[in-house]
C-alpha cells in the first residue's frame, strides 16, 4: 500500500531530524566528559545514558532494529560507568566516540524496514508520537508552541517573498514616471494659459473677416483638455504614491519576519564541530579543545548552512598544520593541548564575522614561497615582489601545500582553497593573519544576506554595472593631477593612505570609456580581506537594493560576476564578484592600472542610429569591442539631434528608421556644411541595387547589407573611412 | 516547403488583413492554406523514425532543433550583454524573474561570416541539467522530419560546425544535435580568475 509506505518514509525522516539532534547533543556531552570536570562527571554520564535511551526509543518505533542493538550496547556501557563498574578513560571515550559515529552513518544510511504484522497500518504515528519510554518529558507549558516545518518550505517560501521586493521597486518607478509626466504637465501650465487667453480672445473678436476662425476653438478645447490631463496625472501620481506606501506597509515587515523565520543560533553550527576536532585529533595524535565563545547570536540558517563546509575544512587544516603534537608544544612551553577558538562577530549589520583561531605554529613563510613555486602559482619574479600579507594568502590558492606529506587529512593543497571558493561564491572574503610559534587566525567575511542586499550601481566602459556594498568602501571622486604614478602604477591619495588605482573597465575586458571629464576621476574604493583598492569608473550612480540571481545553469562561473540584479525598470544588471575583482586587478599587473590613457592617444567617436534595440545593442558591442567610443540615436531625427550637440568622427545608420531614415539622414548630413567630410556608413536589411544606388546618390560612402555583412569588414570599413 | 514557406511569408508581409477582404476571396485563402496543410509531406520524410522540430531563421538560414528540447520562445525586445564570458555568449535576459543566458549558435560552432542579427526571437532550450536561449532571428514553426531525411552535413563544415549537426534535410534546413551540444563541456562556461 503506498499510503503505508509514505507514511513511513515521513516517520523516518521526522526520526532522522530528531536523530541528528540526539546525536548532536551526545557528541557535545561526550567532549565535555573527556575535558574532565570531575565535579560534572555524574551528571554528564546520566544525561548521556538518557539520551541514549531516548535515540534507542525512538529507533524501535521505526523499526530500525540495527540502529536500536547500536544504542543499547552504548547504553550498557554508560550503565557500566554509572554504576562504576568502569572507570573512564581512553579506551572507553574511543568506544563511546566510535559508536556515536557509527550510529550517526547508521542512522544516515538507514531505509524504511517493514513493518511487522501485528501492527494495524494507522499505528505507527502514534508510535513515534510516544514513544515506548520517554524518559524526559516535554518541557513545561511555558515555551510557546513550536511547530516543525521542512526546511525546503520555508526556503521556497522566503525566496517567493523577495520577489516581492522587485514589485516594490516597480512601483516607485512607476510613481516617478507618472510625476514626471504631472511635473512635465505642469510645467506648460503658463503656455497654456496664454493660448487659452489668446484662444478665447480670437473667439470674441471673430477672424479678420468677422466670423470666428475655426482654429480658436479647437485650441481652447486643447488646452483646456490638457488642463484636464494634468489632473488625470496628479491624481495618478497620488494614487501611485499611496500603491507604493501600501507595498511598502505590507512587504518590509513580511520580509523581516520571514528572514527571523530563517534564524538559528550559531551554537547550532558550531556545537558539533567539538566532536569533531577531538576525533581529528586522536586521528593524528595531537589534542585540542575547541572554545566556542557567545552562543546566543543567531544568524540566517542559509548562512550557517552554506559555512559548515568551508568551517569542517579549516578545522582540518588548523588540527593538520596549526596545532602542534603535544611533545612539541611542550618543548615550546605551551600547554600540551592545543586552543581553537571560533568567534562570530557582527562588524556592521551588513556582515557576519566568523574568526577561527588557534594558538599553533603559525604559518611557515618561506614554506609557502617554496610550495607556491614549486606548484606553478607563481613565477618567482612575481614572488619576489609579494609582500609578507600577499605571500601569505598563497595558502588559499589551490595546489599550494606546505605539508611534506599527504595524509587522508590534508596535504593535497585542495582544502583551503576550497574554504576561499566557497566563502567568496556566498560574496565574502577569507582573510588570515598569522605569527610564528604563536598561532593563526582566519576570519571569514560574509554577507549577512545572500540574495537581498545593497549594491553600489556604476557605469563603467559604457555598461552599467553593480558592486556588492558590503566591499565597497566609499564611491569618491579625486581631481586627475591628483593620479600619480609609483613604480609604474598609478595611485591615489586616500585619507593619507596611498591606493593603488586600476579602471574598472579594463578589468572587466571592456574598450575604455571617455576620460574622466571636468578633470575629475570618479572611483570606487574597495576594501576585501583588508586589502584597499581603487577602481575608477565613468559613473557613479547610487546605492540600491538588489536581489541577486544565478546566471542559469549556462553560465555556471563567470569570472568577475557573482550574478545578475534587475532593476526596478526590468534593466538586467550584472553584479560584480569583488574578490574577483581584486584577482584580476592584481593579475592583469600594468595592463589594468593605465587609466589616463584613453585620453592620450584619441579615441574615434561613432554615431550609431538605429531604431531596433537589439540591432542596436549589437553594433554599439561590436564597434565597443573594437576600440570605439560609441553614442547612439534612436531614428534619424535623433541623430540630426546629436550630431548638433556633439563632434563624431563617423556615422553608422540603419536605413528604414520612424521620423527620419537613413537615406534622408544622409541628405540632411551632406546639406550642412559643418558634416562636410563626415562619413556615413548605411548599414541595412534591404538588399537591392535601386537602394544601393540611392544610397550613394544621397551621399553614403558605404552601403553594407545586414545578412552579407560580417563584424570585420563593418570595422575595416569604417578603418577605411576615417 | 522552401516554396510554401515563401508563400506564407509573402502573405502575411502583404499586411492583408482577412477581415478586411471580401469573402470569396477570404475563402479562396483559406481553402488554399488548408489544401497545404492537408498535403502529405514530402516523400523524404517518409523514412525512418519521425520527430518534431522547431525550424527557425539566423542571418538567412534555416536551422532546426528538436521540440522536445524547447521549453518556450521569447520575443526579446532588450538584452544585457555580459563582460568576461566566451565571444559565444550574447549576453542574459530575465525570463519571468529567472535568468537565461543567450548563446549565439553560429560562434559556437565557429560557423562563419556572421551577419548581423535582428534578435527577434530566443529559443529557450534545455535537458533538466542545462539550460539557454538560443538566438533567432525568427521562429517558422514546426515540422515533423524524419531520421532518414537527414543527409549527413555538408564536409565543407569544418570546427565545432559538423560534430554537432544531426544532419540537413534536402530543403537546406541544418538540424542541430541539440543533446550532444547540451552534453558538451564547452558550453558551459566556468571561468575562474587565473
Amino acid at each position: 500500500m503506498p499510503e503505508v509506505e509514505n507514511l513511513l518514509r515521513e516517520l523516518l525522516e521526522t526520526f532522522r531530524a530528531e536523530a541528528q539532534e540526539q546525536l548532536a547533543g551526545l557528541g557535545e556531552l561526550l567532549v565535555e566528559l573527556e575535558r574532565g570536570e570531575p565535579a560534572a562527571q555524574g551528571r554528564l554520564v546520566e544525561a548521556l545514558f538518557r539520551r541514549m535511551h531516548t535515540l534507542k526509543g525512538a529507533a524501535h518505533a521505526v523499526n530500525l532494529v540495527e540502529v536500536a542493538k547500536e544504542c543499547q550496547e552504548l547504553e550498557q556501557l554508560l550503565a557500566s560507568v554509572k554504576r562504576g563498574e568502569l572507570a573512564l578513560g581512553g579506551e572507553v571515550f574511543d568506544r563511546l566516540h566510535g559508536g556515536v559515529n557509527l550510529l550517526a552513518r547508521d542512522i544516515e544510511a538507514a531505509a524504511p524496514a517493514p513493518r511487522p504484522r501485528q501492527e494495524p497500518a494507522g499505528a505507527p504515528g502514534v508510535a513515534t508520537a510516544a514513544p515506548p519510554s520517554r524518559p524526559l518529558p516535554s518541557p513545561p507549558a511555558a515555551q510557546p508552541e513550536t511547530v516543525r516545518v521542512s526546511a525546503h518550505l520555508l526556503e521556497s517560501l522566503l525566496l517567493q517573498a523577495e520577489e516581492l521586493a522587485s514589485a516594490k521597486l516597480n512601483a516607485l518607478l512607476l510613481r516617478e514616471e507618472v510625476g514626471q509626466l504631472a511635473a512635465e504637465l505642469a510645467g506648460r501650465a503658463g503656455e497654456r494659459g496664454r493660448a487659452l487667453d489668446l484662444a478665447r480672445e480670437a473667439i470674441r473678436r471673430g477672424g479678420p473677416k468677422g466670423e470666428p476662425s475655426p482654429l480658436a476653438p479647437l485650441l481652447e478645447q486643447l488646452a483646456a483638455g490638457e488642463r484636464l490631463t494634468e489632473g488625470v496625472a496628479r491624481q495618478l501620481e497620488a494614487r501611485a504614491e499611496r500603491h507604493l506606501w501600501g507595498l511598502e506597509a505590507a512587504v518590509d515587515p513580511l520580509l523581516a519576519e520571514l528572514k527571523k523565520l530563517q534564524l538559528l543560533p550559531f551554537s547550532w553550527l558550531t556545537s558539533p564541530l567539538g566532536k569533531l576536532v577531538r576525533d581529528l585529533g586522536r586521528e593524528l595524535g595531537k589534542e585540542a579543545d575547541l572554545v566556542t565563545p557567545d552562543p546566543h547570536l543567531e544568524v540566517d540558517r542559509r548562512i550557517l548552512a552554506e559555512l559548515k563546509e568551508p568551517l569542517l575544512h579549516l578545522l582540518r587544516n588548523v588540527m593538520d598544520h596549526g596545532i602542534e603534537p603535544p611533545a612539541e608544544r611542550r618543548g615550546a612551553g605551551k600547554r600540551e593541548r592545543g586552543a581553537i577558538e571560533i568567534r562570530p562577530l557582527f562588524p556592521d549589520a551588513n556582515r557576519l564575522q566568523v574568526v577561527v583561531s588557534d594558538d599553533g605554529r603559525g604559518i611557515d613563510l618561506d614554506a609557502v614561497r617554496g610550495a607556491a613555486l614549486k606548484a606553478g602559482t607563481v613565477t618567482p619574479e612575481a614572488l619576489e615582489r609579494l609582500s609578507g600579507a600577499d605571500a601569505v594568502r598563497l595558502i588559499f590558492e589551490s595546489g599550494v601545500s606546505t605539508s611534506p606529506m599527504v595524509t587522508n587529512l590534508s596535504g593535497r593543497g585542495v582544502g583551503l582553497a576550497i574554504v576561499r571558493e566557497s566563502v567568496e561564491k556566498l560574496g565574502g572574503d577569507l582573510a588570515v593573519a598569522s605569527e610564528p610559534g604563536k598561532g593563526t587566525s582566519f576570519t571569514i567575511t560574509l554577507p549577512l544576506s545572500f540574495s537581498r542586499m545593497e549594491g553600489l550601481l556604476v557605469e563603467t566602459g559604457g555598461r552599467l554595472c553593480l558592486i556588492p556594498a558590503q566591499a565597497v568602501e566609499l564611491g569618491t571622486r579625486v581631481a586627475v593631477e591628483e593620479i600619480r604614478s609609483v613604480e609604474n602604477r598609478e595611485t591615489v591619495l586616500l585619507g593619507g593612505e596611498v591606493v593603488p588605482l586600476v579602471s574598472l573597465a579594463r578589468v572587466l575586458e571592456l574598450p575604455e570609456g571617455l576620460p574622466p571629464a571636468g578633470g575629475f576621476q570618479q572611483l570606487v574604493v574597495l576594501n576585501a580581506a583588508g586589502r584597499r583598492l581603487a577602481f575608477a569608473v565613468q559613473r557613479v550612480i547610487g546605492v540600491q537594493e538588489m536581489l541577486v540571481k544565478p546566471l542559469g545553469s549556462q553560465l555556471s562561473r563567470v569570472r568577475n560576476v557573482v550574478g545578475a540584479a534587475v532593476l526596478g525598470d526590468g534593466k538586467v544588471v550584472p553584479v560584480a564578484n569583488p574578490a574577483d575583482l581584486f584577482r584580476s586587478a592584481l593579475s592583469r599587473g600594468d595592463a589594468a592600472t593605465r587609466v589616463r590613457s584613453a585620453g592620450e592617444a584619441r579615441q574615434l567617436s561613432v554615431l550609431v542610429a538605429e531604431d531596433s534595440i537589439t540591432s542596436r545593442t549589437l553594433l554599439k558591442n561590436i564597434l565597443e569591442s573594437s576600440g570605439f567610443r560609441v553614442a547612439t540615436a534612436v531614428d534619424g531625427q535623433d541623430a540630426l539631434d546629436r550630431l548638433k550637440g556633439e563632434r563624431f568622427d563617423l556615422v553608422v545608420s540603419d536605413v528604414e528608421m520612424p521620423r527620419l531614415d537613413g537615406f534622408e539622414l544622409t541628405a540632411a548630413i551632406r546639406r550642412d556644411n559643418r558634416w562636410a567630410g563626415l562619413p556615413v556608413v548605411l548599414v541595412t536589411g534591404l538588399e537591392s541595387r535601386a537602394q544601393r544606388e540611392r544610397g550613394i546618390e544621397v551621399g553614403a560612402d558605404a552601403y553594407l547589407v545586414k545578412s552579407s555583412f560580417d563584424q570585420s569588414s563593418l570595422i575595416e570599413v569604417i578603418g577605411k573611412l576615417t | 516547403m522552401d516554396a510554401e514557406r515563401d508563400m506564407t511569408a509573402s502573405e502575411e508581409q502583404s499586411g492583408e488583413i482577412p477581415g478586411g477582404l471580401d469573402p470569396a476571396r477570404e475563402r479562396e485563402i483559406l481553402l488554399a492554406r488548408a489544401h497545404r496543410l492537408a498535403a502529405r509531406p514530402e516523400r523524404e520524410e517518409d523514412a525512418g523514425p519521425k520527430f518534431d522540430c522547431l525550424e527557425f531563421r539566423l542571418s538567412g538560414e534555416s536551422w532546426g532543433v528538436e521540440l522536445s528540447f524547447v521549453k518556450e520562445t521569447l520575443a526579446v525586445t532588450d538584452f544585457t550583454p555580459l563582460f568576461c564570458t566566451p565571444p559565444f555568449v550574447l549576453g542574459i535576459v530575465q525570463v519571468r524573474g529567472r535568468i537565461v543566458s543567450i548563446v549565439d549558435l553560429r560562434r559556437f560552432l565557429e560557423i562563419p561570416a556572421p551577419g548581423l542579427s535582428d534578435l527577434n526571437r530566443v529559443i529557450v532550450v534545455g535537458d533538466g541539467t542545462v539550460e539557454f536561449g538560443i538566438l533567432a532571428d525568427a521562429v517558422v514553426g514546426v515540422r515533423t522530419l524524419s531520421r532518414g531525411a537527414l543527409q549527413p552535413p555538408p564536409i565543407t563544415l569544418s570546427g565545432t560546425g559538423g560534430e554537432f549537426l544531426a544532419g540537413v534535410t534536402a530543403g537546406r534546413l541544418a538540424v542541430l544535435d541539440l543533446a550532444r551540444v547540451l552534453a558538451d563541456p564547452r558550453l558551459v562556461v566556468h571561468e575562474e580568475v587565473s
